[in-house]
């Protein structure tokens, strides 16, 4: 019995994570991973057919309004690819970025009424989106094998780079959660933050280099960039899908990854210190 | 050994919307934290929610928790079930903890029953395995075989109660907090519940339960944390806390008019009511008496009338016709035999009516009226009384009277 002895008391340290909890519940976990899928396209009669549409339509309008007609540069890749491969990376950021934002306030009916390790959800569907992130990672490659049959002289990069994107999509994750985590622990008692969330998406788009390459940055701004944590990220997408990238260098990996990990601690330890008197406050 | 300890535990709430200068005060209390020189808030518009509250809870006891709305009891619970912390003061708690503060939490409309019994179950701590072990005896209970590939939001809502309920019936903690889930649902239903709770604190389990229902507390628990205002009242034995809240009752929902000098020296069996409310055993004769002093008439009906705790009306006690003249300025006496309520509580009422000899008696000429002149529970050993020939659970019906019955010849000889 004394196995199972929970203290609750008053002030804990900010640092109080509660991890130990976390492993308990991994069945949580899984079976709300479980839950995102079987809700996500109940009713829909083309289910995850709507990530692709989304993925080519997205691209082909950014071809045709930033390629074609404001004559952006894409770094010698092929438009179409080039705007995929960006969006990849992209879409994926801004899908965490919008679970952590909400990850107090979508919960609320569930943390209201019974315990359990609050970072579950959101971590639950961070890796649900994963899921998506495949979807347009396999279109990425059946457009990509088209225009080689069509213009040989693109060849596919080394396939080991591909077995980056695991470690890329962590940083995302931790990228994403973290800054979602700081909104979202923020705007429980002033829910101002989420507004000025909605506005940040659209900003953090045009800061990151998916519809332009970093390259047409001028140099002495580059290392400016750097301290965008995602110019790494979605340049490196780039670098291993397209062969070549300015900015997947080491010079931009150490602002980025170091960022990634303090505004990731910095929205774990808020978060976490915000949900246990969270229902006080809605 | 205690398997909860509570120690001055207190909570305390900010009153007022959260806006533009509740923003100010944050911002000045974050100011005076590093010791900016910044003036102290007046503490004035701070709601104590829990105010110091210590208590043990040992191993396979029932508790219930009573007091007036707004006393802390919700606050309580969520405490311990740790979804909010508290402000000051620690509890421990040793074992596996289940709290059913709401039926049904974390079903998902569009999932189907199965998916619901292993999501629910999960989020109250179950592994995946310990689901699938009383996966079948959980559809079972709840009745629903046949549906159990269905997603729940085409269930009637009895059948989704029943599987949720039957979810959280199968939890097996070794703590059980429960909060009014039971007042859901219909009479069928609430009676499988306390039977199936009733089985669970026989196998050893303790239990934290809230509930308005007293007849339920006095009959399920053996202790009761009485709460007022934050602060405990009194923690021990059901009878004397169920009594002292009732007394509580007295005071707060006290409502008569006329001139209260009429009414005086109200007794229960010998015992001033004025002390508290009364508890009655239910094999046990009840003998109210009281005085009436100054009355500005001489002919004066009193009628006392009977109401369950929910208000319904049980019955008026009238006097019989041909002593009501000797009612004014004396001492008046009614004697209830036993074995003739139920076992639930019941308020009393008072009103005096002016009486005219040719039009009787109506609501125009009450010249005292007392809507609680006092409470009181009606309590009974179920387990040992033979009059319910082994029924354990709860027995409809605002009263119980045991007439007698006797057997007559057999007519066929």
């Amino acid at each position: 019995m004394k196995k199972n002895t929970t203290i609750i008391k008053a002030k804990r340290s900010w640092f109080d994570l509660e991890l130990g909890d976390f492993l308990k519940y991994k069945d949580l976990l899984f079976l709300l991973i479980r839950r995102d899928f079987v809700t996500s396209y109940k009713q829909t009669i083309l289910g995850p057919f709507w990530v692709i549409a989304q993925a080519l339509l997205g691209s082909a309008i950014f071809t045709i309004i930033f390629g074609k007609i404001a004559n952006l540069s894409t770094d010698g890749h092929p438009a179409f690819l080039f705007y995929l491969s960006g969006m990849l990376g992209w879409q994926y950021f801004a899908s965490v970025y919008c679970v952590g934002c909400n990850a107090l306030q979508s919960n609320l009916m569930l943390f209201s009424k019974v315990y359990f390790p609050r970072l579950i959800p959101p971590i639950g569907q961070a890796i649900f989106a994963i899921f998506n992130f495949l979807i347009q990672l396999s279109v990425f490659f059946t457009a990509f094998f088209i225009y080689q049959k069509t213009t040989p002289s693109i060849i596919f990069p080394h396939i080991i780079g591909v077995l980056f994107i695991p470690l890329l999509l962590l940083q995302t994750v931790a990228l994403g959660l973290g800054i979602g985590f700081i909104i979202s622990a923020l705007s429980v008692k002033y829910r101002d933050l989420s507004r000025v969330a909605g506005m940040a998406t659209q900003f953090i788009l045009y800061a990151s280099p998916v519809i332009y390459p970093i390259s047409e940055i001028p140099e002495k701004y580059q290392s400016f960039m750097a301290w965008n944590p995602l110019v790494f990220i979605i340049e490196s997408y780039r670098k291993i899908l397209l062969g070549h990238s300015t900015a997947s260098t080491l010079e931009f990996a150490l602002p980025s990854v170091g960022l990634t990990v303090v505004v990731f601690f910095i929205g774990l330890i808020l978060y976490n210190k915000t949900q246990r008197t969270y229902v006080d406050y809605v | 050994m205690a398997v909860i300890e509570v120690e001055n535990l207190s909570k305390h709430y900010r009153l007022g919307s959260i806006g533009a200068h509740s923003f100010l005060q944050d911002c000045t209390n974050l100011g005076r934290s590093i010791g900016l020189p910044f003036k102290n808030h007046k503490k004035n518009n701070i709601f104590t929610a829990l105010d110091d509250v210590s208590f043990n809870v040992k191993e396979g006891d029932i508790v219930g928790i009573i007091g007036h709305n707004g006393a802390g009891k919700s606050t309580l619970l969520k405490i311990l079930s740790r979804i909010t912390e508290p402000c000051q003061g620690n509890a421990t708690i040793r074992g596996k903890v289940s709290s059913l503060l709401e039926i049904g939490t974390g079903f998902h409309p569009e999932m189907t029953g199965k998916e619901n019994i292993y999501l629910s179950g999960s989020l109250f701590g179950l592994k995946k395995k310990g689901i699938d072990d009383c996966y079948e005896s959980i559809i079972e209970f709840a009745q629903v075989k046949e549906f159990i590939d269905t997603p729940v939001k085409r269930y009637s809502s009895g059948m989704f109660v029943r599987l949720a309920f039957s979810v959280a019936a199968h939890l097996e903690p070794d703590i059980l907090i429960i909060d009014e889930v039971l007042a859901v649902g219909d009479a069928d239903f609430q009676k499988k519940c306390i039977t199936k709770i009733d089985s669970q604190t026989k196998s050893g389990r303790t239990v934290l339960i809230v509930s308005h229902n007293l007849s339920l507390i006095a009959s399920l628990c053996n202790k009761v944390l009485l709460l007022e205002k934050g602060k405990v009242l009194k923690y021990g034995e059901t009878d004397k806390c169920i009594s002292k809240y009732l007394s509580l009752n007295d005071q707060t929902q006290f409502n008569s008019f006329g001139t209260n000098n009429f009414v005086k020296n109200i007794k229960l069996n010998k015992q001033s009511a004025a002390k508290g409310t009364f508890v009655l055993k239910i094999n046990q004769e009840l003998l109210i008496e009281f005085n009436m002093n100054d009355l500005p008439h001489n002919d004066i009906l009193p009628v006392l009338s009977f109401f369950t705790e929910n208000g319904h009306m049980v019955f008026h006690a009238i006097p019989q016709y041909h002593d009501f003249e000797i009612f004014n300025n004396c001492k008046l006496s009614l004697n209830i035999p036993a074995n003739f309520f139920n076992n639930i509580i019941y308020s009393v009422r008072l009103r005096l009516h002016t009486i005219n000899r040719k039009i009787g008696w109506n609501k125009d000429n009450i010249i005292y009226e007392n809507n609680c002149l006092f409470m009181f529970s009606v309590i009974e050993d179920i387990k040992n009384n033979k009059n319910r020939f082994g029924k354990n659970d709860s027995i409809n019906g605002q009263l119980r009277p045991i007439f007698k019955w006797n057997s007559i010849e057999n007519q066929q000889k």
